[in-house]
C-alpha cells in the first residue's frame, strides 16, 4: 500500500476540527511553557476559545461533505456527528469562559486545566464520529480519564480529591464493563470491529437470538449510561457535582453527555439493531427511573451543585425518550434538546460561578434577596432554572415540547405522559431557587448576600465570565421564541444521517412481525385499538348554517 | 386600505412585552418613570385595541375576523396565528382595560417597582395572547407565559401567608396545563392530519371515547382556573394573599381564561362530547354558586369573601354554558364581562379599605361610612351589582343565563326545574352574604383598626378607577345590547353548534330516536324533549 | 492427540491453575504486599496463556507493561505510603461477603452458559505467528491509525495531568492578596489540611 493511496484512503479531511483543536491544545501547552505561567494566564485561555470557534467553523464545512468515512472505517464525519461535535466544541468554549476566574482565584494554573479541558473536548468530538470499536474506546477513554483528572483539578480541596477517587472507581469499571461488551461483539461477529459491518456479520453467523448479543447490549447500555448519568448508573454524579470546580461540573453536565449520546446513538443504532426491542426497553426503564428518581430527589437538596446534579439526571431521563422512539422526529428531538440544554444549563453554571466566586458558597439559602443586590444575575439564574424547567417562552420549553411532540408522533404515551408529570415537579424546585433570590425581603437576605461585595467586572477574568452570562442568557431566552434555525439543524442532521436512515428504514418491518409482548408492541396495539375505533365511529352530521 | 393588513393582534400582543424589555434599562431613581411608562404602555395598547376593534372589527360576522398566520415552527406544526371572533374579542378589551387599571391602582407600589411593572406588562400580553391565539400550542404557551408572573406578583407583594398560596396557585395551574398539552398533542396527531390550528381541530371527526377523554382532560384544566368546585381550592387563597392590583388581575381577567377556554375549546372543538358533559357542567355550575356563596358567607377576611363570591358567579358561566341555547351562552359571556368588571372592582375598594385600615379583618372594621362615604358609596354601588340589581351588568348576564336554561329543549323539565331552584337559592344567599359584608365594614361602632388608623377617603385617582369600572357595569345594566350586540351573532352560532351536536350523540346512543335536524326543530320551550345522551349519567334527575 | 496438543493442555492447565490461585490470593490475603506480588504472578500467567494462543507480542507486552510497570509502581506506592493500620473488622461482614460471593457467582454462570452456548464464529485466518509485530504495525498505520494517534494524545494528557497532580504548588501570595477580599474565598480554596505522615515523625 504506497503511502499516496493510503492518504487517499484516509480521508483526513473530516477530521479537520478535531486537528483545530490539536493544534491549539498544543499552541497552548508549548507557549506556556516558553513564556511562563504569569504571561500565559494572560492570553491562553482566549487562544483555546478562538481555537475552539474556528473548530465550530470548520464543522460548519463538513455539513454537506460528500464522504463522510474517513480513516478506513474509522471515523464517520455524519451530519449527526458534526451536530455533536459542535455542542461539545461549544460547551468547552463556554466552560472556558466561566472557568478563568474561577481557576485564577482558587490558585491553580490555568494552562494545564485548559489542555486537560481541551483533550477531554477532542475525545469527546472522537467519540461521537468514531464508528469502530477501537476508535469508540481510545476516545472514550481520552474523554474519561481528562474528566477525572479535570475532577481532581483542585487538589488541596479534599471534597475535590474524594470527587475524583469516586469518579475514577466506578468509571474506571463502568469502561471496563464496556470494554468486555465491546470484545464479546468483535468474538460474535467474528472479528469485525466496526459499528456498520458488526450487525451483519453477527446475523450473518446466525446468532441474532443468542444471549451473547445480549450480554453485550447490557454491558454496552452500563457504559453509555454512566456517561450520560443515567439511574441507576447516576451514584458518582451527585458527589462528583459537589465536590468538583464547578466549571469542570459544566463540562461534565453538557458536553460530556452530549457525547455520551452520541455514542449511545450510534452504537445502539448500528451495532445492535438486531436487538433493538431490548435495548429500546431498556432504555425505556432507564428513561423512567431517571425522570422520575432525578426530579424528584432534587426536590431535596440544599446545595445548588447537588440540585443542578439531580437536574441533570432528570434532563438525561427525558433526552433519551427521544432516543428511545427509533423515529425521525425522536432523534431530531434529542439533538435540539441537547442544543438548548448547552445554552440554559451553561447558563445556569455561570451564575453559579459568579455567586460562588463573590461569596464562597453554593448552598441554595445563601442566595436568599439576591435580587436587591446583583440583578442581572439574578436574572440570568431565573431565567436559565426557569428554560430547565421548561416554562415558556423560553428555550427549554421549545426543547421539551419537540420531545414530547415526537414522543406522542410515535405513540409513546405513558412516556410523554410521565415526562409531563415529572417537569410539573421539577418546575417546583427550580422555583424555590428562584423564589429564594427574588421573592425575599431585604431583612431575610442571607449573610453572604448581605455581605455581597459589588460587582467588579475589570478584574482578570471577569470579562469573560461577563461575555458567557450575557450570550447565554440572551440564547436561553430567544433560542426558543427564534428557533426555527435550531429545528431545521437538528431535523437535517438526522435526514442526512445515511446511519440513522438505513436504521429506520430496516428496522420498520421487523418491529411490526416479531418480538414479544414489549411496550412498543402494546404502543401500537393502542394505536391499532384507536384507529378502528375511528372507523366505526359515525360521521358528523353537522350543518354548518 | 393600508390598515387592514397590519398585523393588529400582533402588534396588542407583543406591544407590552417588547415594552417590558426596556424596564430594566430605564433611567429611573424613585420608580417613578417607570410606572408612567408602564401606564403609558398599557393605555397605548388598550387603545390601540379598541381602535382596531371599532374600525376593523365586523360585529355582525360570526367568523374569526383581524386573522393573522404565521409560520413558527414549521417542523412542529406551530403557527403563530392570532384571530379574535365574538368571544374573544370582548375579553381583549376587557383584559386591557382592568390590566391598565390596576397598574394605575398599583401607583404606591414602593418596592422593587421594576421587577412589579415588568411582570404586569409580560401578564398583560400573555392575557392577550391566550384571547387570541388561534393555535393550541402558542394558546398553551400564552398560558403558560402567565403562570410565573403570577406567582412572583402574589410572592412577593401578598400578604401574610403569600408564600403558601403562590406556590398552591402554580401547583395547581402547572398541574393542570399539563392536561391542556397532552390534550393538544392528542387531538394534532388524531387522524392523517397533523395540525395544532383550532379551527382544523374542530372540524376533524373524533371517535366519541376519544373526544369524551379530551373532554375531560380539558374540563380539569380549565375547572382549574375558572375554578370549578372540587378544584377551587387555590382561588380563595391566591385572591385573599395577592394585593389588590393583582387581585384586580386575577378576578378580572385571569378566571375568564377559564371560562373562555372552555367555550373556545370544550364546546367548539368538542360539541359531540359536549353534549355527554353538559349535564355535568350544570350540576358543577350548581355546586359552585351555592357553595361558593355558603363558603363566602363564612368568611370574616374581606377578600376570601370576595374571592369565594367570584367562585359563585363563575358558577352561572357554567350553567350558560351548558345550556345548549342562545340566550344561555350570551349570558355565559355577559357574565365573564360583569364579573370581570365588578371583581376587579370590589377588590380595588377592598385594597383600598386595606390601604387606610390595614386590616382585612371584618370584625376590626366598622362604622366606615361616616369617615369614608364616597368609598362607602362605591362599596354599595359594586356590591349591588355584585348580587345581581337589576340595572347593573350582573343581573342582566345572571337574568340570561336562567332564561337560557330554562328555555333549553336539551333536558327534562325536571331537571331544569331543580337547576333553576337551586341557582335560585343561591341567587338569594349572595345579598345576604354581601350585605352582611356592607354592614359589618360600614355601619356600627368603629372597629379597633378604625379607631386606630388616620382614615381618609378616596383620593381622585382611585375615584377615577372605580368609575372607570362602573361605568360600564352601570351601562351594560341599562342597555345591555351595548355589549351583547358586539357578539351576538358568535354566541348564536356557537350555541347552535354545540345543539346540533346533540341529535347526533342521541342519535348514536339510541339508533332508534328520529334524528332532527335544525330546519325541524320546533321552537324553543315546546319542543319534546330530547332524550339526554346518557341516560345512566342524569338517572338521578330525570 | 499428538505431543504439542498435549503439551498444550497440560501448559493451559498449569498456567490456569496458577493464575486462579494468585487471584484468589490477591483477594483473600491480609498482607496487601503479599498481594501486590501475587498480583504479577496473575498477570505472568496471563501472559503464559497468551503466548499459548500464538500471541507472542501481547504476551512480551503484557509482562512488559504490566508486570514490570504497573505492578512494580503499586509495590512502590504501597511501601511508600508504609502506613500500618487495623482494619476494623466489620460487623456483619460476612453478609457483604456473602452477597459478593453470590453476585459473583451469578455473572460466572451467566457468561460461562453464554460463552459455551454461543457457535462462536472464529475466524479461519492463519495466525500470523513471529510476524504478529509487523502485522500490527501495519494495522496501526493504516486502518487503526485514528486510535493510535489520539493515544498519543491520551498519554500526552495523562502525563500532564500526572505533573499537575503530583507538583507542589507554590501559591504566589501577593497575587492572591491583591485580587482578593475576605468574601472572596471559594469553597475550593485550601482549608487547614491534616499533614499525612507527621505524626510517626514526631512519635
Amino acid at each position: 500500500m504506497d503511502f499516496a493511496s493510503l492518504a487517499v484512503q484516509l480521508n483526513a479531511g473530516t477530521i479537520v476540527p478535531e486537528a483545530i483543536v490539536l493544534i491549539t491544545l498544543m499552541t497552548v501547552v508549548v507557549s506556556d511553557l516558553i513564556i511562563g505561567r504569569q504571561a500565559s494566564a494572560q492570553w491562553t485561555p482566549y487562544i483555546a476559545i478562538a481555537g475552539l470557534l474556528a473548530s465550530v467553523v470548520a464543522l460548519f464545512y463538513q455539513w454537506d461533505v460528500a464522504n463522510p468515512i474517513s480513516f478506513i472505517g474509522e471515523f464517520n464525519g455524519d451530519a449527526l456527528s458534526v451536530v455533536f461535535r459542535g455542542i461539545i466544541a461549544l460547551s468547552a468554549a463556554t466552560t472556558i469562559l466561566m472557568s478563568i476566574r474561577y481557576v485564577i482565584q482558587s490558585g491553580t494554573s490555568l494552562a494545564e486545566f485548559i489542555t486537560i479541558l481541551l483533550t477531554a473536548t477532542l475525545g469527546g468530538m472522537f467519540l461521537s464520529g468514531s464508528d469502530e470499536l477501537v476508535a469508540v474506546y481510545v476516545s472514550l477513554e481520552t474523554l474519561s480519564i481528562s474528566s477525572y483528572l479535570l475532577t481532581g483539578y483542585t487538589k488541596r480541596d479534599p471534597r475535590s480529591n474524594e470527587a475524583a477517587l469516586k469518579y475514577l472507581l466506578i468509571g474506571a469499571s463502568s469502561s471496563a464493563i464496556f470494554l468486555y461488551g465491546a470484545s464479546l461483539l468483535y468474538g460474535l461477529s467474528g472479528g469485525e470491529t466496526r459499528l456498520s459491518t458488526i450487525s451483519a456479520s453477527i446475523a450473518s453467523a446466525g446468532l441474532a437470538q443468542s444471549i451473547g448479543l445480549v450480554i453485550a447490549l447490557v454491558f454496552a447500555i452500563a457504559g453509555i449510561a454512566f456517561k450520560i448519568a443515567a439511574v441507576p448508573f447516576h451514584q458518582w454524579t451527585p458527589d462528583v457535582y459537589e465536590g468538583s470546580p464547578t466549571p469542570v461540573v459544566a463540562f461534565l453536565s453538557v458536553g460530556s453527555k452530549a457525547a455520551g449520546f452520541a455514542l449511545a446513538i450510534r452504537l445502539l443504532v448500528t451495532a445492535f439493531p438486531l436487538v433493538s426491542e431490548q435495548w429500546q426497553l431498556v432504555m425505556t426503564t432507564l428513561a423512567i427511573l431517571s425522570m422520575v428518581l432525578g426530579n424528584v430527589v432534587a426536590l431535596a437538596q440544599t446545595s445548588m451543585k447537588r440540585l443542578l446534579a439531580y437536574s441533570s439526571i432528570g434532563q438525561a431521563g427525558f433526552v433519551m425518550i427521544g432516543l428511545i422512539l427509533g423515529t425521525d422526529a425522536g432523534y431530531s428531538s434529542m439533538v435540539f434538546y441537547l442544543m438548548v440544554y448547552l445554552f440554559m444549563n451553561l447558563g445556569a453554571f455561570t451564575c453559579i460561578i459568579l455567586f460562588t466566586l463573590r461569596t464562597g458558597t453554593d448552598q441554595i439559602s445563601e442566595y436568599a434577596g439576591l435580587y436587591q443586590k446583583d440583578p442581572l444575575l439574578t436574572l440570568a439564574l431565573s431565567v436559565c432554572l426557569l428554560s430547565l424547567g421548561g416554562i415558556p417562552p423560553l428555550a427549554g420549553f421549545f426543547g421539551k415540547l419537540y420531545l414530547f411532540w415526537a414522543g406522542w408522533q410515535a405513540g409513546a404515551y405513558p412516556l410523554v405522559i410521565l415526562g409531563l408529570v415529572t417537569s410539573v415537579i421539577s418546575i417546583y424546585y427550580y422555583i424555590r431557587v428562584v423564589k429564594m433570590m427574588v421573592v425575599k425581603e431585604p431583612q431575610e437576605m442571607s449573610d453572604s448576600v448581605k455581605n455581597y461585595p459589588p460587582t467588579d467586572w475589570t478584574l482578570p477574568g471577569m470579562r469573560p465570565l461577563q461575555v458567557g452570562l450575557v450570550s447565554a442568557l440572551i440564547a436561553t431566552s430567544l433560542a426558543g421564541i427564534f428557533s426555527n434555525p435550531l429545528f431545521t439543524l437538528a431535523n437535517d442532521s438526522v435526514l442526512k444521517t445515511p446511519m440513522l436512515q438505513q436504521a429506520l428504514g430496516r428496522s420498520k418491518a421487523p418491529i411490526a412481525k416479531q418480538m414479544a409482548p414489549t411496550i412498543s408492541q402494546q404502543l401500537s396495539l393502542q394505536i391499532t385499538e384507536v384507529s378502528t375505533k375511528k372507523a366505526v365511529s359515525l360521521p358528523k352530521s353537522m350543518v354548518h348554517s | 386600505m393600508v390598515s387592514t393588513s397590519f398585523p393588529w393582534l400582533t402588534t396588542l400582543i407583543l406591544l407590552p412585552l417588547v415594552a417590558s424589555l426596556f424596564i430594566p434599562v430605564l433611567p429611573d431613581k424613585q420608580g417613578k418613570t417607570v410606572r408612567w411608562y408602564a401606564l403609558g404602555i398599557g393605555l397605548l395598547d388598550f387603545a390601540l385595541s379598541v381602535y382596531a376593534v371599532s374600525s376593523q372589527y365586523n360585529f355582525q360576522n360570526s367568523d374569526f375576523q383581524l386573522a393573522e398566520s404565521y409560520v413558527w415552527v414549521p417542523q412542529v406544526g406551530i403557527n403563530w396565528s392570532v384571530a379574535i371572533d365574538g368571544i374573544s374579542m370582548p375579553l381583549v378589551i376587557l383584559a386591557g382595560l382592568v390590566t391598565t387599571l390596576s397598574m394605575l391602582a398599583a401607583w404606591q407600589v414602593k418596592e422593587k417597582p421594576r421587577l412589579f411593572y415588568f411582570l404586569m406588562l409580560v401578564m398583560y400580553s400573555a392575557q392577550i395572547g391566550v384571547f387570541c391565539a388561534q393555535d393550541m400550542i402558542q394558546f398553551f404557551l400564552m398560558w403558560e407565559v402567565e403562570l410565573v408572573p403570577v406567582y412572583i406578583l402574589i410572592s412577593i407583594w401578598g400578604g401574610q401567608k403569600r408564600l403558601y398560596a403562590a406556590t398552591k396557585f402554580i401547583l395547581y395551574t402547572a398541574i393542570g396545563s399539563i392536561f391542556i398539552l397532552v390534550a393538544a398533542l392528542a387531538m394534532a396527531f388524531y387522524g392523517d392530519v397533523m395540525t395544532f390550528n383550532m379551527h382544523e381541530l374542530g372540524l376533524k371527526q373524533y371517535s366519541l371515547p376519544f373526544e369524551l377523554l379530551v373532554y375531560a382532560g380539558l374540563l380539569i384544566a380549565y375547572g382549574v382556573k375558572l375554578p370549578i368546585f372540587p378544584l377551587h381550592t387555590w382561588l380563595p387563597d391566591a385572591h385573599g394573599e395577592a394585593s389588590a392590583p393583582v387581585s384586580m388581575i386575577l378576578a378580572g381577567v385571569l378566571l375568564k381564561m377559564g371560562g373562555y377556554a372552555l367555550i373556545r375549546m370544550n364546546i367548539e372543538m368538542l360539541p359531540h362530547a359536549h353534549a355527554y358533559f353538559a349535564p355535568v357542567l350544570a350540576i358543577l355550575g350548581i355546586v359552585n354558586i351555592i357553595y361558593g356563596a355558603l363558603a363566602s358567607f363564612a368568611q370574616r377576611n374581606l377578600k376570601r369573601r370576595m374571592a369565594y363570591s367570584s367562585i359563585s358567579h363563575m358558577g352561572f358561566v357554567l350553567l350558560g354554558i351548558a345550556s345548549f341555547t342562545e340566550l344561555g351562552m350570551n349570558g355565559a359571556v355577559l357574565q365573564m364581562l360583569s364579573h370581570g368588571l365588578i371583581a376587579p372592582a370590589l377588590f380595588f375598594l377592598a385594597g383600598i379599605v386595606y390601604d387606610r385600615t390595614h386590616t382585612l379583618d371584618m370584625d376590626d372594621m366598622g362604622g366606615l361610612a361616616k369617615k369614608m362615604p364616597t368609598t362607602f358609596a362605591l362599596f354599595t354601588i359594586c356590591s349591588m351589582a355584585s348580587l345581581a340589581l337589576p340595572g347593573m351588568s350582573g343581573f342582566v348576564g345572571e337574568l340570561a343565563v336562567f332564561l337560557g336554561f330554562t328555555t333549553s329543549d336539551a333536558y327534562t323539565a325536571t331537571f331544569k326545574g331543580v337547576v333553576v331552584l337551586l341557582a335560585a337559592v343561591g341567587l338569594i344567599i349572595t345579598p345576604i352574604y354581601l350585605l352582611s359584608m356592607l354592614r359589618d365594614m360600614f355601619y356600627g361602632k368603629e372597629g379597633k383598626a378604625v379607631v386606630q388608623a388616620v382614615v381618609l377617603d378616596v383620593k381622585p385617582r382611585e375615584f377615577f378607577i372605580a368609575a372607570c369600572l362602573l361605568l360600564p357595569i352601570i351601562g351594560i345594566g341599562l342597555y345591555p345590547k351595548l355589549a351583547t350586540e358586539t357578539y351576538d351573532v358568535k354566541t348564536v352560532a356557537i350555541a347552535s353548534h354545540a345543539r346540533n351536536a346533540v341529535p347526533v350523540v342521541a342519535n348514536q346512543t339510541f339508533k332508534d330516536q328520529p334524528q332532527f335536524s335544525i330546519a325541524e326543530q320546533p321552537p324553543f320551550g315546546i319542543a319534546p324533549k330530547m332524550p339526554i345522551a346518557n341516560p345512566e349519567l342524569l338517572g338521578m334527575v330525570r | 492427540m499428538n505431543l504439542a496438543e498435549g503439551v498444550q493442555i497440560v501448559s493451559f492447565g498449569i498456567l490456569a491453575a496458577m493464575m486462579l490461585g494468585a487471584a484468589i490470593g490477591v483477594v483473600l490475603l491480609e498482607n496487601i504486599v503479599y498481594s501486590a506480588f501475587l498480583l504479577g504472578g496473575v498477570f505472568i500467567s496471563i501472559a503464559g496463556i497468551y503466548l499459548l494462543l500464538n500471541a507472542d507480542f501481547v504476551a512480551a507486552a503484557q509482562v512488559l507493561i504490566y508486570v514490570g510497570a504497573v505492578n512494580v509502581l503499586i509495590l512502590f506506592a504501597i511501601m511508600l505510603v508504609n502506613k500500618r493500620q487495623d482494619f476494623q473488622p466489620l460487623r456483619r461482614g460476612w453478609i457483604r461477603k456473602a452477597a459478593t460471593a453470590v453476585v459473583c457467582a451469578g455473572i460466572f454462570a451467566l457468561l460461562s452458559t453464554m460463552i459455551v452456548s454461543t457457535p462462536w464464529a472464529i475466524s479461519t485466518a492463519t495466525p500470523a505467528g513471529d510476524a504478529s509485530v509487523v502485522v500490527i504495525g501495519l494495522h496501526f498505520f493504516s486502518d487503526f491509525l485514528l486510535p493510535f494517534e489520539l493515544a498519543s494524545v491520551l498519554l500526552l494528557m495523562a502525563l500532564i495531568g500526572a505533573v499537575v497532580l503530583a507538583r507542589r504548588e507554590f501559591l504566589p501570595d501577593d497575587e492572591a492578596d491583591r485580587a482578593q477580599v475576605e468574601a472572596l474565598r471559594l469553597p475550593e480554596r485550601p482549608r487547614e489540611l491534616v499533614p499525612s505522615g507527621r505524626d510517626e515523625t514526631v512519635n
